[in-house]
């Protein structure tokens, strides 16, 4: 008899490893604790070094997962407790309550047109711009189903505040009469033989670095943020526009090892930032033939595969200037919220003061290890059992970790070892 | 039957969807519904909220049945989207699910014109129309399927070749492992620090011990595979197993390699120092049995007269045998790239050695047994460029960068500096690319006083008594600086192994322009061929680490059971075939197929293409080749194609 | 330079400047944050990123043609910022250390860098020579009141003072040279300077970088140690030329005049506090680390501020006893003085942190000169 196998985490990773899984026959729950799946890949405009559309490639997996009958997805939830052993795991997992009947909605988004909460931060734009209180985090998600954020709900506001129900709109509003304020969250206990967490990673908060401004200048951003600006389906349409006075920038910095490589926050290498970064200045360019793009850097990490003709392609086809330097600080002029970037390029010796429209911070990566259940290094990146006999294995029998939880990496490596991470996992879940 | 019969006999139904306010809100979703109504066939035409929920596919089953519908199409959303979706529902109902169309109205119509509402509607209209003439010509097609062999086979023995087979093994399935030379363990057996302690000779052990005890892992070493046929789910592999000369009665005594009297370089210790003719690749060789060379061998007979086992044969004959296998996992690793002669120095100077050859030197079981001796010294000052080989520092050097050589060498460094504090070591480097939590092994390196020296202009390296002196121009300080060391170690790069042209044409796989093979997709499929059921581990598709090697090896196992579990293979009918009759056997589809699906077959003395439906992807590059019209893509028709191109461009269905 | 310099390890250089505080050049990865934050890159440019590399590769030569480790005035800024906290701020400390004792001709100022043992036994030798002169030439000892005067002749102190004077002149003067020989002996070819920058350069440079440090007021930070050193510099500067006036010219070239006494005594007894204060500060300052650039501590920077402080408690002392009118205490207070202030200056002005006074302003001059050699050669950066 196959037992299932739990995947914790709806990135590309958490995706890979659920469809490599259902694709041997076997039952995967896939639980993700925002409303949708997709992760930090459906936030990139494209990705490198193949300059693919971000969207457009993972979508289609996403819609597989949604589709297989192997899989049974389960958003908005999380993993309470988990005991028992390999082969054998009883897990406690919480459905968070959308307030929203998912059999009803169909994700026609009249809730969000008419919801009067409109000032929360948008998670998915990195904040840039705005949601409502009931949403759908992006057009792409799935499942393509309402969620009612209650911390910001006007209803759930005034229960708190011990006064009647207020608002309710959407429940007015909604065509398919799936509003429920009813809902309560709901506790499943699954059993299964392996568990594989793909949790992903945050970006570490650049404010920790206060010389770079992040924060107090307007037109300091981190890459994820220029991300979205970039993205058709981000706040600004994909118009790369000043905060402060929403005009295009003329040329743009990129600031490598932000918060990374540094004794004083993350003493390791992000792995990612370097192609990150490069395919930001060359699709920045594509947006804006005009626009000068610089990245300061101090060692440009291009190991992969297609990386260093990546890096090569952008300073000889697209003029991305690379400036070998680790800036000292920057500081805003206060009239035209431009920045002033001080550095030593390390090539000639000067010292040197560079005036910007625009800041993008390659900020580092911190894994998000849920130190409940898996053991974690001093940079809190999952223990390994043995990297070299068993690279994807915590110390823990049955458990596996991949992607970013096990050390910064790209998506080609994450994708590789969730699908390393199945095939182990399927071996459990043969045995019965 | 005629084609007039068959168009009467077309009976379409056409739903158009409003995507809650995603058409609806630019398209006037009513009036195109209207229109379907006013084209040739079409029997009934409606617009509802949402197509693919449960309402809206109840609709269509429904009208299918009440009206005799023989088409239908959905006006709504990309066929990437829903089109599987109402295939289902069409067949659910008893329709043919090949006989289903979808018209995008919304990425292609209303989510592209968010401000013309009427020329959108017009558009959605006109879009329809091409659906409805293609739908005309439809045909029922049936799902192909193929069988499935559950077992697999594992080209190349190394770390990731084995870890594949070990998993596929402990899976369940019976796994053929074949190594073109005499033991498994590949690269990784004779070089790298994993970390300090653990070595990849510790690694490869390990696999190999669990491999050798595996009862469904058939290990075939010396072997190679010479030919392939089949597609996925059902291959059969033409083996060869080259002639090892010596049976399994060897006690691996040594007695024969004394009186040898041929002696070449020992590839698995880089070449420094020689073997003979006859030779255990090393101690911990798996089988653990002699080998002769057939290259070198001057079948002089000396090891048989002191064999006492009686285990040598020179007499022996390659082998061939067929083993039927529903997978193919690749995993035939790399070679390292061997330096120019005078290439910094390169066999000009007994001092300029390759980090491989370094790593040899400071293995407890290689040739100085862990000492770091280099022409009779332990040198007192040693110096590393990097990037030999690789990010084009030198004419013969390719462009990539090769990925694992900073770490790779830095480790090294820490190990000889942990055995001799008191050597001086240069780092001469391109650029230092120890990325993610590596970068704390350079971090090490400079704490140990190890000096960096950065470079843009390649090096320039003067051959000298007793060691050699570097120029390089250093980019930080912008000056000349000349470094004279007792040892010089080049660090050396991967490049694809030295049979990659016989790999990619027997398997019919290609190659990117790093000469490495090409997989699927370099983000989401890294670890797929673009043939199917053919998957790639390890250094095959690129430069990586032996962990990475090995994580690859297990992601290709999971792949390749996920085909094999299968009991039969499933493939889109949306496949090319030859009508018969107008077949002239010219042979043009075949040499423009890129899955190298068709072949021309003979029959009844008439020269035919035939297509494996298996193999084909439905590309059209045949279809669009032919130049009789005998090669026709079934659901993308010359004769359905033209319908919707008349539709569109003279607005009638033909 | 088109010729490669041979690089060559010089191991003593690397461990000398590891055992004088600049431990961070085993963390230094050349990211140019130091010299991009420090302030004195505005004015001057300087790259000491580049000081700091050739320190890591062991190029002795080249450090000893540096003027850089000169323009730095310690507010830490740059250990601050460093993103693998490698100090470089006591990198330069270091290197100033290093240089001092490389400007020295006579090789004791390597003694008493390197060796802790030799700085004691130094300072004790010194004292107790110091005591030993005194016993030999000191006048009579009048118990009834206090006669400083009688206890201490005029005549021997002025001519003690003006030998110490010259000895100690002629010692640092030669190492000036030398520093300036160093300085320019990576130009080449050698261009033949016009003696109207020498002296141009010298009027622009030597008197304001000597008296108002006027680089420091660059730092951003530390205001506050700013002061504290300003309050040591004069207080000194007072000291030393009043004692030089009064005790040393007067009696020797003008033995007719008179200074005023009370006057004379305000002005020591101000200078004694403000060096008392100043030392005071330091010391506490350096043992509780209170600021980064107080986070490490050589023992030649103790032994200068613990024998400015004894100098200038027993200074005070002095005029405090004689106030009271207490001969012997007056008599013991004033030996002890001494035996404080000639360690103090034979030790400190050639051979150790004393020197900086000199080295640092000199400095600022030979970068100066050196731009202009370069200059005069067609180009080339520093």
């Amino acid at each position: 008899m196959i037992k299932p196998v739990l995947v914790v985490g709806g990135g590309i990773a958490g995706i890979q490893a659920a469809l490599d899984l259902a694709d041997q026959g076997i039952k995967v729950y896939l639980v993700e604790r925002s409303p949708s799946i997709g992760g930090r890949m459906a936030q990139l405009d494209k990705t490198f070094p193949t300059l693919d559309c971000a969207a457009c490639i993972l979508t289609p997996k996403m819609v597989s997962v949604a589709r297989h009958p192997n899989i049974e997805l389960l958003t908005y939830t999380e993993v309470k407790e988990i005991s028992g052993k390999a082969g054998d795991f009883k897990v406690k997992i919480v459905k968070k309550p959308r307030y929203v009947n998912v059999d009803k909605c169909t994700g026609c988004g009249v809730c969000m047109e008419k919801c009067p909460s409109k000032k929360i931060p948008n998670e998915f734009n990195m904040g840039l711009n705005n949601r409502t209180a009931i949403y759908i985090p992006f057009p792409q998600a799935v499942p393509l189903k309402a969620t009612i954020d209650p911390e910001h709900c006007l209803y759930f506001k005034s229960i708190r505040e011990g006064k009647k129900g207020a608002c309710r709109v959407c429940e007015r509003f909604c065509p398919a009469k799936a509003i429920d304020f009813e809902q309560k969250p709901e506790e499943v206990e699954l059993n299964v033989a392996s568990i594989i967490f793909a949790t992903g990673f945050e970006l570490e908060d650049p404010r920790k670095r206060e010389e770079y401004g992040y924060g107090k200048y307007a037109n300091v951003y981190t890459h994820l943020e220029f991300e979205r600006l970039l993205s058709a389906t981000g706040p600004t349409e994909g118009e790369i526009v000043r905060r402060s006075d929403g005009k295009h920038p003329k040329r743009i910095a990129f600031i490598q090892c932000v918060c990374s490589r540094d004794i004083l926050t993350n003493p390791y290498c992000s792995a990612i930032c370097c192609m990150a970064s490069t395919k930001e200045a060359i699709l920045a360019k594509e947006h804006m033939p005009e626009v000068e793009c610089i990245v300061f850097y101090m060692d440009l990490r291009a190991f992969g595969k297609g990386y260093q003709e990546f890096y090569e392609r952008a300073q000889k086809e697209f003029g991305i200037k690379y400036i070998r330097s680790r800036p000292a600080k920057i500081e805003e002029d206060p009239e035209t919220k431009n920045l002033i970037i001080t550095y030593e390029d390390t090539v000639t010796s000067e010292y040197k003061k560079m005036e910007v429209d625009m800041v993008v911070l390659a900020v580092g990566v911190k894994p998000l290890s849920l130190e409940k259940f898996f053991p974690v290094e001093d940079d809190r990146f999952a223990k390994k059992e043995n990297p070299f006999l068993d690279p994807v294995a915590s110390p823990i029998e049955g458990i596996y970790v991949i992607g970013m939880l096990g050390g910064p990496k790209d998506i080609p490596d994450s994708v590789t070892e969730a699908s390393a991470a199945a095939m182990k996992a399927a071996i459990w879940a043969a045995r019965g | 039957m005629s084609e007039k019969e068959k168009k009467e006999e077309v009976r379409i139904g056409v739903y158009v969807c409003h995507c809650g306010i995603n058409i609806a809100a630019v398209v006037d979703v009513k009036a195109v519904a209207e229109y379907a109504k006013t084209l040739p066939n079409v029997v009934v035409a409606k617009d509802y909220v949402f197509m693919c929920s449960a309402p809206g596919q109840e609709m269509i089953k429904n009208d299918i049945k009440e009206h005799k519908l023989n088409r239908v199409i959905v006006a709504a959303c990309s066929p990437a989207m829903h089109e599987p979706t109402f295939r289902a529902v069409v067949e659910e109902a008893g329709l043919n699910p090949f006989l289903f169309e979808m018209a995008n109205i919304r990425e292609h119509c209303s989510w592209v014109h968010p401000e013309e509402k009427e020329a959108a509607t017009e558009k959605a209209k006109d879009i329809v129309r091409r659906a409805v003439a293609k739908a005309t010509y439809l045909e029922p097609l049936e799902k192909i399927t193929g069988k499935v062999v559950k077992s697999a086979l594992v080209i190349g023995g190394g770390v990731a070749g084995m870890r594949a087979a070990l998993d596929l093994a402990e899976r369940g399935f019976d796994v053929y492992l074949i190594e073109k030379s005499p033991t498994l363990g590949g690269n990784a057996a004779r070089i790298g620090y994993l970390d300090f302690k653990m070595r990849g000779a510790d690694l490869a052990k390990y696999l190999m011990d669990k491999v050798s005890k595996n009862p469904k892992i058939h290990v075939y070493t010396n072997s190679e595979l010479k030919a392939l046929e089949g597609s996925v789910g059902n291959f059969i592999a033409k083996i060869v197993k080259n002639p090892r000369f010596v049976t399994d009665a060897c006690t691996a005594c040594g007695e024969c390699v004394k009186v040898c009297p041929v002696e070449v370089p020992n590839e698995y210790e880089f070449g420094l120092v020689n073997r003979k003719a006859i030779y255990l690749p090393y101690d911990y060789a798996y089988p653990r049995i002699y080998a002769i060379d057939q290259a070198a061998c001057t079948k002089c007979g000396k090891c048989v007269e002191v064999c006492k086992p009686k285990a040598i044969n020179l007499d022996e004959k390659a082998e061939e045998l067929e083993i039927n296998v529903g997978a193919i996992v690749l995993a035939a690793g790399y070679k390292y790239y061997e330096p120019q002669e005078g290439e910094f120095g390169y066999k000009k100077s007994k001092r300029v050695i390759t980090l491989f050859q370094l790593q040899r030197l400071l293995a407890e079981d290689g040739p100085t047994r862990g000492e770091l001796v280099v022409d009779g010294v332990t040198p007192k000052s040693i110096a590393f460029i990097s990037c030999v080989g690789s990010m084009g520092t030198t004419p013969t050097a390719a462009t990539y960068c090769s990925r694992m050589c900073c770490t790779s060498a830095l480790k090294d460094i820490l190990k000889i500096k942990e055995k001799y504090p008191d050597i001086d070591i240069y780092y001469i480097y391109k650029d230092l690319r120890t990325y993610g939590r590596d970068e704390d092994l350079y971090w090490k390196a400079i704490e140990n006083m190890v000096k960096f020296l950065r470079y843009e202009e390649t090096p320039n390296v003067r051959v000298e008594d007793g060691g050699v002196v570097i120029e390089v121009n250093e980019v930080t300080l912008q000056e000349k600086i000349a470094v004279p060391v007792d040892l010089l170690v080049l660090v050396n790069g991967m490049r694809p192994p030295e049979d990659i042209e016989v790999i990619k044409s027997v398997l019919k796989v290609g190659s990117g322009p790093d000469g490495f093979i090409k997989e699927a997709h370099l983000k989401l499929r890294p670890v797929e061929a673009l043939t199917d059921g053919i998957y790639l581990a390890g250094t095959i598709t690129g430069p990586k680490n032996i962990i990475e090697s090995v994580t690859g090896g297990s992601a290709a196992a999971a792949k390749a059971a996920a085909l094999i579990s299968k009991d039969v293979v499933e493939v889109e009918p949306i496949v090319s075939s030859a009508d018969e009759e107008l077949c002239s056997g010219c042979g043009m589809c075949v040499s423009v197929c890129p899955y190298d699906a068709i072949s021309i077959e003979i029959k009844d003395e008439r020269r035919l293409a035939k297509v494996n439906e298996l193999l084909c992807k439905g590309c059209g590059a045949c279809a669009a080749t032919c130049p009789s019209g005998a090669m026709q893509q079934r659901h993308f028709t010359d004769k359905q194609i033209l319908a919707e191109i008349t539709a569109l461009a003279k607005g009638v269905i033909p | 330079m088109s010729e490669a310099r041979l690089i060559t390890i010089d191991r003593d250089f690397l461990n000398n400047i590891t055992s004088l505080g600049g431990v961070g050049i085993n963390k230094c990865y050349q990211c140019g944050t130091c010299t991009a934050i420090c302030p004195i890159s505005d004015t001057l440019s300087i790259s000491f990123r580049k000081t700091i590399k050739y320190t890591q590769l062991g190029l002795k030569e080249k450090v000893l043609s540096d003027v850089t480790p000169w323009l730095c005035y310690a507010c830490g800024e740059c250990s601050e910022t460093c993103p693998k906290d490698a100090k470089p701020g006591e990198i330069m400390a270091a290197l100033r250390r290093y240089l001092t004792l490389k400007y020295d001709w006579t090789g004791f100022s390597k003694l008493l860098y390197l060796s802790k043992k030799a700085e004691i036994i130094s300072v004790i030798i010194l004292s107790l020579i110091t005591a030993f002169i005194i016993y030999l030439l000191k006048g009579p000892v009048i118990l009834t009141t206090t006669k400083l005067k009688i206890f201490a002749p005029p005549y021997i102190v002025a001519w003690s003072n003006l030998i110490v004077f010259a000895i100690l002149s002629i010692i640092l003067i030669i190492s000036i040279y030398r520093s300036y020989k160093m300085v320019m002996s990576d130009v080449f070819p050698k261009p033949k300077i016009p003696l109207k920058t020498y002296i141009i350069e010298f009027i622009k440079i030597i008197p304001t970088h000597f008296f108002t440090q006027k680089l420091r007021t660059l730092c951003r930070k530390r205001e506050s140690y700013y002061i504290i050193h300003l309050l040591l510099f004069y207080g000194y500067a007072v000291i030393f030329l009043h004692h030089i006036t009064r005790h040393m010219l007067i009696p020797l070239i003008a033995p007719t005049i008179h200074p005023d006494e009370l006057i004379s005594r305000i002005i020591g007894l101000s200078a004694f506090c403000a060096l008392f204060i100043g030392s005071s500060i330091a010391i506490y300052g350096r043992s509780v680390k209170s600021q980064v650039h107080w986070s490490y501590s050589h023992s030649t920077d103790w032994m200068f501020i613990i024998l400015l402080w004894l100098t200038s408690i027993t200074g005070l002392l002095i005029e405090v006893f004689r106030y009271f009118n207490l001969p012997l205490p007056t008599y013991i207070v004033f030996s002890l003085h001494l035996m404080f202030v000639v360690p103090l200056l034979v030790l400190e002005v050639p051979f150790a942190k004393w020197s900086h006074l000199a080295y640092r302003p000199f400095a600022i001059y030979f970068f100066r000169l050196k731009e202009a050699a370069l200059r005069l050669n067609g180009g080339g950066r520093i």
